[in-house]
């Protein structure tokens, strides 16, 4: 195991290497550049602007420079359109907000998810059953876009139990985090009940209704553990995309993450911000399947990995 | 099994809520308030929250050039002369007094001695000195250093190179004769010098804290300003606290003790949170909007210095015709444009330079004349738009411009039988493309940087870095040469108006739209916000109206 994890984590210079090379150029050869306005300036200002941020020098040397500064000093460069601040600050700043709005997401959505799937798969065909997946198909089919203003209509105009948007005070918090984790609750629902139903049908479990244990002993120390397992699969995925997919929950609610920067970075042609948060949605995204396919190895007793 | 069962009863409960609510809503009257808009709760004490639209850039007043940096710096800094809250006259900033020589060139401005900055250090006319030469070296390239150009050596300067950079530097026409007298020596006599000096180009900055701090210095631990306000926090894209400055020289005139300044850039969202109480001003509106919000008593709306318009690209026939620009021109109908499209009370552009400028009244050439406009375009060779090759329309993408392109195509089509097709681009490429004239017709807009014609009129010089159009006329750069040098005011005026003229009744290398107005709502309990052209509102005459 602890080779495994080994190979997989020397591999992750390599993927982080072809990563920020493609998202260099990419960013480069887009139309535009940072400085390009709506008001021009005189050729002479701009080539001084230019110099100020390297941009004057040939491509292949600042992308040399730019490669030195983040592996020597993990030194990401100045941003250009915020002028006082290193993008190194920025996401320093914007990264543990996103993983909060993250993290309540998934706590919402694993708590909301399994128990509704459970409950579903104990009382299949049910009204519960029907009800909550049917619900559980308009949640994974209505976007967040969609869904964020209306709870805001509902629970910030109309019962104003919460403010329209914001990251100040607590409860700020709760409305962002059911809008990112409703869909994922609705697929962890959905996968929890079939791998329940998958589970509860098999020999050992009858074996313990047969020595007479209790159903909820049943249900949670010999199902619930296999059931979960294509849940777990999912999770992988589904937590980072958590972590890091906020964006347009970021922008609904005004919530000052990572996933706000990453959009306007990209508009703005901030090139060191857009390469420094794809770098770090990058680090992100490997080394959270790389935890998943661990947990998978331990849940799974069929999985070896050597 | 209890606990299930609980689980299923509360899922079930959430589940028929909300059923419950999204019926309410559906059926609910808001969508037509006919009477009375709800009530707003009301924060009491002098604090105010205010949506300022967009995250500053940063706030080194050197290195910026927005709308929302200037909101903040009104706050937080201040010129040789601030600007009068309803007429924009120049009053005492820094500068308690000035004179200005007979020739119009040298200003001698005399430092008010009770200046401060919010470290206590006095301001003075060496600050000046040393933040104007800021402003313009190279080094800091800032990307409206021009609006200094007025100064003596100042485009010498700022756009000098390396090795002559430190001569132009000692030539610059700023001295700082002694602590409480600075001396300006200009260009050419500036009839609109003074009300550059309420622009945040030529604000001071305090020497020892850049020095010390370099890029960081104005983050809110270490920021020193001059202004009624100081800067107490900066919670990158959530807010900006300002709170009353004690060592500023008027401060008996600031009321507010709180200032609250969001970057919310979804109009929707601050109009929201407008409607339930967190904020009580908004400096604009969800345009889709506009029907609504026309109703609502605390909706105002004035004229703003800004001009929308279609560049044409006057290099790529047919478009070289001016008949054809002409006709162009004459077939929008703007003033139904204005009343039917963009709602909000934007007044038809019937020339270029908006109108409320003190001084100049402008012209007023292209009404609407579909007969004329056909005729013109038969003359130019296609009857009826006969033989007219396809053209393209582009502008950024976004609503409301689109609403306008698609009117302006319609009137295009059934006025002159002309196809025009219709493209939208993300802004930094339509950016590019409007630098490269790699377009047909292209949306435009401008706002004016200070308080005068030429700001509207200078851009269109050939080869003027804001031209974009191919255009250029020789007498036309020969007037702006002119009108610069000019000190009798009443004969630039004329000389001003003959350039407006020429534009719009020889030149036309664009289709005035509309001029923009400035849309805001607010509490009416604030007081001390005057409408006015610049949208300029200094935040020490803002004040709240106790019960």
């Amino acid at each position: 195991m602890l080779r495994y994890i080994l190979r997989r984590l020397l591999g992750l210079p390599v993927v982080l290497l072809i990563l920020v090379t493609i998202t260099f150029f990419l960013a480069r050869v887009a139309p535009g550049g940072p400085f390009s306005a709506d008001k021009n300036v005189p050729p002479e200002i701009k080539a001084n602007i230019e110099a100020k941020y390297h941009l004057d020098k040939p491509l292949h040397v600042q992308y040399g420079r730019y490669l030195r500064d983040v592996v020597t000093r993990g030194d990401l460069g100045p941003s250009f359109k915020h002028k006082d601040q290193t993008v190194n600050e920025i996401i320093e700043r914007g990264l543990p907000v996103s993983f909060q709005l993250g993290f309540l997401a998934a706590i919402f959505a694993v708590t909301f998810g399994v128990s509704a799937g459970v409950i579903a798969s104990i009382r299949q065909n049910s009204w519960f059953d029907y009800g909550s997946m049917s619900v559980a198909v308009l949640g994974m089919t209505i976007p967040n876009f969609v869904v964020g203003p209306i709870l805001v209509l509902l629970f910030a105009r109309y019962w104003k139990v919460f403010n329209v948007a914001g990251w100040e005070e607590l409860k700020d918090m709760v409305l962002p985090a059911i809008t990112l984790g409703l869909p994922f609750a609705a697929r962890i629902a959905r996968l929890t009940r079939a791998g329940m139903l998958e589970i509860v049908g098999q020999d050992f479990i009858r074996t313990a209704r047969a020595k007479g244990l209790a159903e909820r002993v049943v249900i949670v120390r010999h199902a619930l553990k296999g059931g979960l397992l294509p849940v777990v699969s999912f999770l992988g995925p589904g937590l980072s995309y958590m972590m890091v997919g906020s964006l347009v929950v970021e922008r609904i609610f005004r919530i000052p993450g990572l996933g706000q920067e990453f959009i306007e970075s990209a508009l703005n042609r901030d090139y060191t911000l857009v390469n420094g948060t794809v770098l770090v949605y990058g680090v992100i995204l490997v080394v959270m399947n790389l935890i998943v396919d661990v947990v998978y190895g331990y849940l799974d007793p069929r999985i070896r990995y050597d | 099994m209890i606990t299930t069962t609980r689980a299923a009863s509360l899922a079930a409960w959430t589940l028929a809520a909300l059923t419950a609510s999204v019926i309410a809503i559906a059926s609910s009257p808001t969508q037509a308030p006919a009477g009375e808009p709800e009530p707003r709760p009301r924060r009491g004490g002098q604090e105010i929250h205010f949506n300022n639209g967009a995250e500053p850039e940063s706030l080194d007043p050197h290195k910026v050039t927005g709308v929302p940096e200037h909101r903040i710096f009104l706050g937080i800094l201040e010129g040789l002369t601030s600007p009068d809250p309803e007429t924009l006259k120049p009053l005492p900033g820094v500068a308690k007094s000035w004179e200005v020589s007979a020739d119009g060139l040298t200003y001698t401005f005399h430092i008010n001695e009770n200046a401060k900055w919010s470290n206590g250090d006095p301001v003075t006319a060496h600050d000046f000195e040393w933040s104007w030469k800021r402003s313009l070296s190279p080094e800091i390239a800032s990307q409206y250093a021009y609006m200094l150009y007025p100064v003596k050596g100042a485009e010498a300067y700022n756009t000098a190179k390396a090795a002559d950079r430190p001569a132009r530097r000692d030539e610059l026409g700023v001295k700082a004769i002694d602590d409480a007298t600075l001396v300006v020596t200009l260009e050419n006599p500036t009839a609109y010098f003074l009300s550059l000096l309420f622009h945040y180009t030529s604000f001071p900055v305090h020497r020892k804290t850049v020095e010390t701090h370099g890029d960081a210095w104005t983050r809110a631990e270490n920021f020193v300003g001059n202004g009624a306000y100081k800067l107490s926090e900066w919670n990158r894209r959530e807010n900006i606290v300002l709170t009353p400055n004690e060592h500023y020289w008027d401060a008996k005139t600031c009321k507010l003790q709180r200032i609250v300044i969001y970057p919310i850039d979804n109009h929707e969202t601050a109009y929201q949170k407008f409607l339930n109480g967190e904020l009580d001003w908004i400096s604009d509106i969800p345009a889709t909007k506009i029907d609504e919000i026309k109703r609502h008593p605390d909706f105002g709306v004035s004229a703003y210095l800004g001009s929308y318009f279609y560049r044409i690209n006057t290099t790529k026939p047919p478009l070289d015709d001016f008949n054809v620009r002409l006709a162009l021109n004459l077939a929008v109908n703007r003033k139904e444009l204005c009343e039917n499209v963009t709602k909000a009370g934007e007044i038809p552009a019937e020339g270029y330079v908006p109108p409320g400028i003190p001084g100049y009244d402008g012209v007023s050439v292209l009404s609407y004349d579909p007969v004329r406009a056909k005729k013109l375009l038969a003359d130019a060779g296609y009857p009826d738009g006969k033989g007219f090759p396809e053209i393209t329309l582009l502008y950024n993408t976004h609503e409301s411009h689109k609403k306008v392109a698609e009117v302006v195509q319609q009137m295009w089509r059934e006025t002159l039988g002309i196809k025009v097709a219709l493209e939208n681009t993300e802004w930094k490429v339509y950016l590019d493309r409007t630098d490269e004239k790699d377009y047909w017709i292209v949306r435009a807009g401008w706002i004016g940087d200070y308080l005068d014609p030429m700001t509207f009129l200078d851009m269109w010089v050939k080869d003027g870095g804001n031209n974009n159009t191919g255009w250029s006329h020789p007498r036309y750069d020969e007037l702006v040469g002119l009108a610069m040098a000019e000190t009798d005011s009443a004969k630039r005026t004329k000389l001003l108006l003959e350039l407006e003229t020429l534009l719009c009744e020889k030149g036309l290398p664009i289709v005035p739209v509309y001029y923009y107005v400035n849309k805001w709502m607010i509490s009416p309990e604030i007081q001390g916000v005057h409408p006015n052209i610049l949208d300029t509102h200094p935040w020490k005459y803002v004040y709240v109206e106790e019960e």
